[in-house]
């Protein structure tokens, strides 16, 4: 009887409605597709909803509550603010520990941390404000913006007496170079002569940009441009570009175009004499994880009291972990939130997309355990995983995300819709990085049903 | 998983959750376009179609700079979406000398913006079975039969002419990667062959086909991509297969259906007046007025005895719109059908292997890579975040020496139309590529 009335309705139904049953069924277990249209989300809502009703697992959550308290507990972390979302809507916003172990200060929402390198990802942001504005395109040569540049020699080797050998560049390194750390920069810390002169002339210590331009533009580039990745002051640089294109300050530009209109209340390149008592103190780590106070990191801003006169654009913000989540769920919402619009979608996925040659994702370039390999490149300011699979990741298909040197870290899942920011400040520890991708690994098993 | 029920409710429900799915589906697949059944110039609001008005201020200021920068003297561009003109408007001037003011109905020169089009008829005629991709060029051209391949100079410097692996095919020709060539690119004596025997200079184009068949081939077919005279000889094909003169065949197949009213390969007269003129800059980056650029001298005034399927052309931006809209309709427009669909999706789809995708072959800022190929007769960006661009996937374009542009997204479905008349000279600006930045930009709400 049962497969007589089968054989009735598939009568009814016509072949293509089958199929397309069908493959919905196949589909809500994969990633979402490209872009959904987004409804705009008119006014951001704090309010955690029951992790159930987005498809998380209450119970599974609590193992990404035990990876960070057990740090804690074992006094290799002192304090953190995390906050998970999906579909827009808060999943979870939580604090942990401490903000300060001397006066037993808890951690709070409202603690402003050191962003180091996840200021690169709002300068990304930044840069592709101007390119909207048709002010550069990805293939120009990085010269046409900064002249001083024009005459940058490669290091191609060292002589027996230890100088550097330099040749001439193939090609002119790009802004796509530039972007996506491919140009030939680098920070200095590799055991060259090049690499030597970074320090030697002070670069990331200059007085002001302008001065940090004219100390690179003496220094050979680490490889020709295109052939190779290495972790580098480019979005220093790109900062320079953005004040000089937009004729605002680097700051000033962040402010009015990020800040202000996403509504990141304590985002900023310092930290004012009325927020002090909320800026979190930055512990270091020794190499078995133990933890005293210390000064900020070499080279960015030493003490954030006042606008910096450099503005790295390559490390020198600080912000909560709710303006940060802000900027990430802006990006999840294809460059809007709250009714407002800072980037355009395409510019959002032109940003997010991989930018670093096939080539090149080898696994022999990276920095700490974020290795450019098959399925894990790099975007304009951002990695990005297009290939989970195969980077041996359990994210959705073109998850994007970054951290900083005192361990925050963020990232972006377009396909499952997740936004995901931690905060918290821990330098040169060996385990930064591991509880990075380790919370990428809970999150995800947390997420029983993504159809939700 | 899906347990079909019996009863009539919930085959209802089933059916309806069938007919709601496809839903989820229309971001995946190009949803099926009503035809547009007529088309309607009126500006209509840019957030009606998912433009942001204010963010469209920034292609504006673009195009308006260029102008105020004294680096172009003046600019046309259209904006459509859905078939839905979105933004057309005039900067600057047409003539400066006589301060004449650009006007929407300003004819320019299309110059290899024509390439396209002559596309369009090799597929009108493939429509009618009359040549496959796979057929060898000399099947219609057999002055072809016997060319060689250009493998480098001996001692002596003389070439050394090898036979080609294949006889080079129609779809090598139409996607400049048979191995013939422009002869400006380059200094091999294939090119400097080009240059002397001038093949573009010819009195018809039997004459341009005969010289051709002296010159060998630049590469083997099928192993490099060079942009080339091609179009120039589909355009003898076009004359040798439909037995009319390819203006005659684009009038009657193309422009007149389309009311392409100003378009032609000549400007009758009574026309001159709206006649652009053309500028070039010269050493210091000013504009001057210029004659054509490259290396035929071009009288304008009358049909040509060797039309050029390569450069021939002039048009209004209107008429280059209703072109471009034709094919991002999937090849009618106003009820008239050019080609079919699926004709118009082979013709867009790229057609050069992936292994020539490297970025050293190029012409101007047109760079074949990964993500960005060429078609029949067209760029294809098949990739566009691979190939640095914020355009959908599938989106085809080219553009001319002159400086105009064109594009067509069929995933966003947008088309853009951009005509300015420089030709080149220090300080030309990159209107093309700026204005898909500033476009795409605007685009904040593609699901409208």
């Amino acid at each position: 009887m049962k497969s007589l009335h089968h054989v009735r309705i598939f009568r009814f139904l016509p072949v293509a409605v089958v199929f397309t049953l069908s493959l919905n069924a196949i589909h809500a277990q994969q990633a979402k597709p490209s872009a959904p249209p987004a409804a705009p989300h008119r006014s951001l809502d704090f309010t955690p909803v029951k992790p159930e009703s987005v498809g998380f697992s209450s119970e599974r959550l609590e193992k990404l509550h035990k990876l960070i308290q057990d740090q804690i507990d074992q006094k290799h972390l002192v304090g953190a603010v995390t906050i998970l979302a999906r579909h827009g809507k808060i999943v979870e916003y939580r604090t942990y520990g401490q903000r300060d172990l001397a006066t037993s200060t808890p951690m709070t929402k409202d603690t402003i941390f050191r962003d180091y390198s996840m200021t690169k990802p709002t300068t990304g942001v930044a840069m592709m404000i101007l390119y909207e504005q048709g002010k550069w395109l990805p293939n120009d040569p990085i010269s046409k913006y900064i002249p001083e540049f024009a005459h940058l020699k490669v290091q191609k080797g060292v002589d027996a007496d230890g100088k550097s050998i330099l040749v001439d560049p193939d090609h002119a390194p790009t802004m796509r170079e530039l972007l996506t750390h491919t140009a030939g920069f680098s920070y200095g810390n590799g055991k060259t002569p090049a690499d030597a002169m970074y320090h030697d002339l002070k670069v990331m210590q200059s007085a002001n940009l302008q001065e940090m331009i004219d100390k690179l533009a003496t220094i050979p580039l680490l490889y020709q441009p295109g052939k190779g990745w290495l972790y580098s002051n480019s979005m220093d640089i790109q900062g320079y570009i953005v004040e000089k294109l937009s004729g605002q300050s680097l700051p000033d530009f962040d402010r009015d175009h990020i800040y202000t209109p996403l509504g990141m209340r304590d985002a900023g390149f310092f930290v004012p004499a009325d927020k002090r008592k909320r800026f979190a103190t930055n512990y270091f780590s020794d190499p078995q994880g133990n933890l005293k106070p210390g000064p900020t990191a070499d080279g960015v801003p030493t003490d954030y009291i006042a606008p910096p006169t450099m503005a790295s654009g390559g490390g020198g913000m600080v912000s909560t972990a709710e303006d940060y989540y802000r900027f990430a769920q802006m990006l999840a919402n294809n460059g809007e939130l709250a009714g407002k619009r800072v980037l355009a979608p395409s510019t959002v996925k032109l940003m997010t997309s991989p930018h670093v040659a096939e080539s090149l994702l080898t696994g022999e370039f990276g920095i700490g355990m974020s290795i450019i390999r098959p399925g894990f490149s790099w975007g304009y300011d951002c990695a990005v995983v297009f290939d989970p699979a195969a980077a041996n990741m359990s994210d959705g298909r073109g998850t994007f995300f970054w951290d900083g040197a005192a361990g925050t870290w963020f990232f972006v899942d377009p396909a499952n819709d997740i936004v995901f920011v931690s905060m918290i400040q821990r330098m040169t520890s060996p385990d930064n990085h591991s509880l990075m991708y380790r919370s990428h690994a809970v999150i995800d098993q947390a997420l029983i049903d993504p159809s939700k | 998983m899906l347990r079909f029920a019996t009863t009539k409710p919930i085959l209802i429900a089933v059916f309806a959750l069938a007919l709601a799915v496809p839903a989820t589906f229309a971001q995946q697949a190009p949803a099926p376009k009503a035809p547009n059944h007529s088309l309607d110039m009126t500006v209509v609001k840019p957030e009606s179609v998912g433009f942001s008005t204010e963010r469209l201020k920034n292609l504006h200021a673009i195009m308006q700079q260029a102008v105020d920068n004294k680096q172009i003297a003046g600019i046309v561009t259209l904006l459509a979406r859905h078939g839905k003109v979105v933004d057309y408007r005039t900067y600057g001037q047409r003539d400066i000398a006589s301060n004449t003011p650009m006007t929407k109905d300003t004819i320019f020169r299309d110059f290899s913006m024509t390439k396209p089009v002559t596309g369009v008829a090799m597929m009108i005629l493939y429509e009618q079975g009359k040549w496959l991709p796979s057929d060898p060029i000399s099947k219609f051209i057999p002055e072809f039969a016997h060319l060689k391949v250009y493998n480098g100079v001996d001692a002596d410097g003389k070439m050394i002419l090898v036979d080609p692996d294949h006889a080079p095919t129609m779809r090598e020709l139409m996607s400049h990667t048979a191995g013939f060539t422009y002869g400006f690119f380059g200094d091999t004596p294939v090119d400097r062959m080009y240059r002397k025997i001038s093949p573009l200079a010819s009195s018809n184009l039997q004459e341009m086909i005969d010289k051709l068949a002296t010159i060998p081939l630049l590469y083997q077919p099928g192993k490099g991509w060079t942009y080339s005279v091609s179009m120039d000889i589909e355009g003898y094909i076009v004359e040798k297969l439909s037995g009319q003169s390819l203006p005659g065949f684009v009038r009657d197949r193309i422009t007149q259906p389309l009311h392409m009213r100003d378009a032609g390969f000549f400007v009758p007269a009574e026309k001159l007046a709206r006649f652009a003129t053309m500028y070039r800059g010269n050493e210091k980056g000013e504009l001057v007025a210029a004659t054509n650029p490259g290396t035929v001298e071009r009288d304008f005034t009358k049909q040509p005895t060797a039309p050029s399927g390569g450069g021939g052309m002039v048009s209004t931006a209107e008429d280059y719109y209703r072109f471009a809209q034709m094919m991002a309709n999937g090849g009618e427009l106003d009820g008239k059908r050019i080609l079919a669909p699926s004709t118009v999706r082979l013709m867009t789809s790229n057609h050069v292997p992936a292994e020539l995708l490297t970025g050293q072959y190029k012409i101007g800022s047109q760079v074949m890579r990964p993500g960005f190929g060429y078609g029949y007769n067209c760029a294809v960006v098949f990739d566009p975040p691979e190939a640095n661009l914020p355009e959908g996937k599938g989106t085809f374009f080219w553009d001319g020496a002159a400086g105009t542009w064109f594009w067509v997204d069929p995933t966003n479905d947008v088309v853009f139309i951009g005509m300015i008349q420089r030709s080149g000279g220090p300080g030309q600006p990159n209107l093309q590529y700026l204005s898909r930045s500033a476009v795409y930009g605007a685009l904040v709400d593609p699901s409208k």
